[in-house]
């Protein structure tokens, strides 16, 4: 006969108030959503992050960051300072501790996408998440020298289908005045969906690099040198250098051998690297944005548990009759202490409930388009514990600071006693 | 002293420690099932003198006794559950929550006291089914029906409702505080019948404060607040 009385009448006088209430109440739910949100970016951002690449041992490239070879190499961001001699690649490619390697040549683009030049190997031996393979969504890896894989993305985007000509433009501009018109490109696989960067990447074989740069030299084409798409086939196209290469050692232990000796490599300055370490680090420096994204979210919900803490209490002065009227039928002034803790946990916990409603509407609304510009998908699944602890975090604080408004109402029904004022 | 429902003994009350006192009473007192009407000016100390009998002031000195029980004996919780249990309220107007319906309103003692609330319920077989008869017994039954809220009653038609919530659960003291200054004289006795008869019915005693003298003749009894209160007179006297 105590605590339910009053939350009854918390929540029909509440409902009097709907106007100031719902408003208050909207204010709390989207603040919920953006926690949520938030939440949710930064998980998924960190598990899509850590699963670009996986059943690598070593990424090779010439000396530079350990970053900004896992950024290029990798992620396809930015460029290599410096290249790897074929020579070099093919001595470390024979070392007995290696298993097998994969060329990387980057440096061309197609339609903001980057072209990647690398070998059959790619196919066999990159593997994304928790070691899945590259699969084909149709047509199979390149035979001809002018044939491109192209990842989900690029063929969704851009509409591409199996047979389709495509034409490489030189280096990374976006409609580039200087492209590799005179030697076209035919779609010849297209590959399943991985959530990584590979998706947004144009694959050709490391001869078909060599090949549309014959007649150039540094970056723009020899003058009166025109070397036609027939012709090149007749040359010998062994690259003189490539970007970057993968390793797949024998064993964990030959990994670390080997890359100390690639580190001490004599004839080029070169960076071997873990790829499991320099993810790690990438996301550390990223850590500061992350944890100002979180406190910006959290500050969002302090905020609107402010807003219903000033709802609560301007109500108070026009309530006063209301509260005179319960007194004089016993209720005492913890009783209107705790009808204004009840409103304040109503209205909070409501607010968590419509916040992670607000949430999924949200999620289902902007999924496709948080996967086709930005490549992160976001699954659809039941609220985490984590989630489940943040929803509770807020009816907490929610009660926590309805408990000032609860305490004016209280000193204030002392003070008044049975007199109504108006 | 077992026939007395109510009961002060020099009791001295001041709003503030450097105000002067509001009420001073030697001694005042009200037996079971009596209707004792109180008059006084405005301003003379009539609510601030219910505020005591109610348990929510506590006077500076003296004892303020209900139904044989000292309220400066309970604590602060304790004098509201006894409230609860044992005093049926009716302010001068304003007395219903407009988020409420007219039954519920009529049912608020309930959710604070299970004594009233098994009273309630033993007189007409369940608590809603007494707030209905006393509503009904109060002419309310067509507005009950029609679903009417408070804000829509007229205000001696929220005067009966509050009637009846202070009657609902059988309390043993009634006090209202000037509960038909807001309504013409046809209303103020039909409304003083319904609330004397029903109060007669229970046995309760029935404390009424007003300043209209007119009123007199459905009590038994008619004190003077001026007459009893010293601080009043004592006021009077500089004045
Ligand atoms: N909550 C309060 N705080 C301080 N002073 C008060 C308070 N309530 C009443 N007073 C003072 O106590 C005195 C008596 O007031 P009270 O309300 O008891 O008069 P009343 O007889 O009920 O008057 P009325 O007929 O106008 O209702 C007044 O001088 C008033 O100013
Ligand atoms: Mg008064």
């Amino acid at each position: 006969m105590r605590g339910a009385p009053i939350l009854g009448l918390a929540v029909k006088s509440l409902a009097n108030r709907r106007a100031t209430a719902l408003l208050t109440l909207l204010a709390l739910a989207v603040s919920v959503m953006l926690v949520l949100g938030v939440e949710k970016l930064r998980n998924e951002a960190k598990a899509s992050f850590a699963a670009t690449i996986s059943g690598t041992d070593l990424v090779v490239g010439a000396r530079s960051g350990s970053i900004q070879l896992l950024l290029y190499s990798v992620f396809r961001i930015g460029n290599a300072t410096n290249n790897i001699s074929w020579q070099s690649y093919k001595e470390i490619a024979a070392r007995p501790e290696v298993a097998w390697t994969v060329p990387l040549s980057l440096g061309d683009s197609h339609r903001g996408f980057r072209v990647l030049g690398t070998n059959g190997d790619y196919f066999r031996h990159y593997k994304y998440a928790r070691k899945r393979p590259l699969t084909f969504a149709a047509g199979k890896p390149f035979d001809d020298l002018f044939d491109a894989v192209l990842g989900a993305e690029v063929a969704r985007k851009l509409g591409y289908e199996l047979g389709d000509p495509i034409v490489v433009a030189h280096g990374l501009g976006r409609e580039g005045f200087s492209n590799h018109k005179d030697k076209p490109f035919r779609v010849a696989g297209i590959l399943a969906k991985t959530g990584t960067p590979v998706d947004r990447t144009v694959h050709v074989s490391l001869e078909a690099i060599e090949a549309i740069h014959v007649d150039w030299r540094s970056g723009a084409p020899v003058p009166g040198m025109r070397v036609t798409a027939d012709r090149v086939r007749q040359m010998t196209l062994t690259p003189r250098a490539i970007t970057a290469f993968l390793v797949g050692t024998k064993s964990r232990f030959a990994g670390f051998a080997l890359q100390r000796k690639i580190n001490e490599y004599r004839a080029e300055p070169l960076l071997a690297v873990l790829p499991g370490v320099a993810l790690q680090e990438l996301w550390d420096l990223m850590g500061t944005a992350e944890a100002a994204l979180a406190a910006i979210s959290v500050a969002v919900v302090a905020a609107g548990l402010l807003g219903m803490m000033i709802m609560l209490l301007a109500g108070l002065n026009e309530r006063r009759r209301e509260m005179a009227i319960l007194r004089s039928v016993g209720a005492g002034p913890r009783h209107l202490f705790g009808l204004l803790i009840a409103e304040a946990a109503v209205l909070s916990a409501l607010g968590a409930a419509v916040g992670l409603c607000l949430f999924y509407a949200g999620l289902a609304a902007f999924r496709p388009l948080l996967d086709s510009r930005f490549g992160l998908f976001l699954e659809i699944t039941a609220p985490t514990v984590h989630d489940l602890t943040i929803l509770a975090a807020v009816v907490g604080a929610g009660m926590l600071a309805g408990a000032v408004p609860a305490f004016r109402a209280y000193r204030q029904s002392l003070a008044d006693g049975m007199t109504i004022r108006i | 002293m077992s026939d007395e429902a109510v009961r002060l003994d020099d009791v001295k009350f001041r709003w503030r420690s450097d105000a002067p006192p509001v009420l001073d009473i030697p001694s005042l007192s009200a037996r079971a099932g009596e209707r004792l009407f109180i008059s006084g000016p405005s301003g003379s100390g009539k609510t601030t003198l219910l505020n005591l009998l109610a348990g929510i002031s506590q006077p500076e000195t003296g004892t303020v006794e209900i139904m044989g029980t000292d309220l400066s004996q309970l604590s602060g919780g304790g004098r509201d559950a006894f409230r609860a249990d044992t005093i049926g309220f009716i302010f001068q107007m304003f007395n219903l929550l407009p988020f409420l319906s007219l039954a519920e309103n009529v049912l608020l003692p309930c959710r604070f006291s299970s004594a009233r609330r098994a009273r309630a319920a033993a007189a007409s077989g369940g608590a809603e089914a007494e707030a209905r008869r006393l509503l009904t017994h109060m002419g309310l039954a067509a507005e009950v029906d029609a679903g009417r809220s408070a804000a829509e009653l007229s205000t001696g038609q929220q005067q009966r409702v509050a009637a009846a919530r202070a009657l609902i659960g059988a309390p043993p003291v009634i006090i209202a505080d000037e509960p038909t200054s807001a309504l013409d004289a046809n209303a103020q006795a039909a409304f003083l019948d319904l609330l004397t008869g029903e109060a007669a019915r229970t046995g309760a005693t029935v404390l009424f404060v007003s300043h209209d003298r007119r009123l007199e003749s459905h009590f038994d009894r008619v004190i003077d607040l001026t007459a009893v209160n010293r601080a009043a007179s004592d006021a009077e006297r500089a004045a």
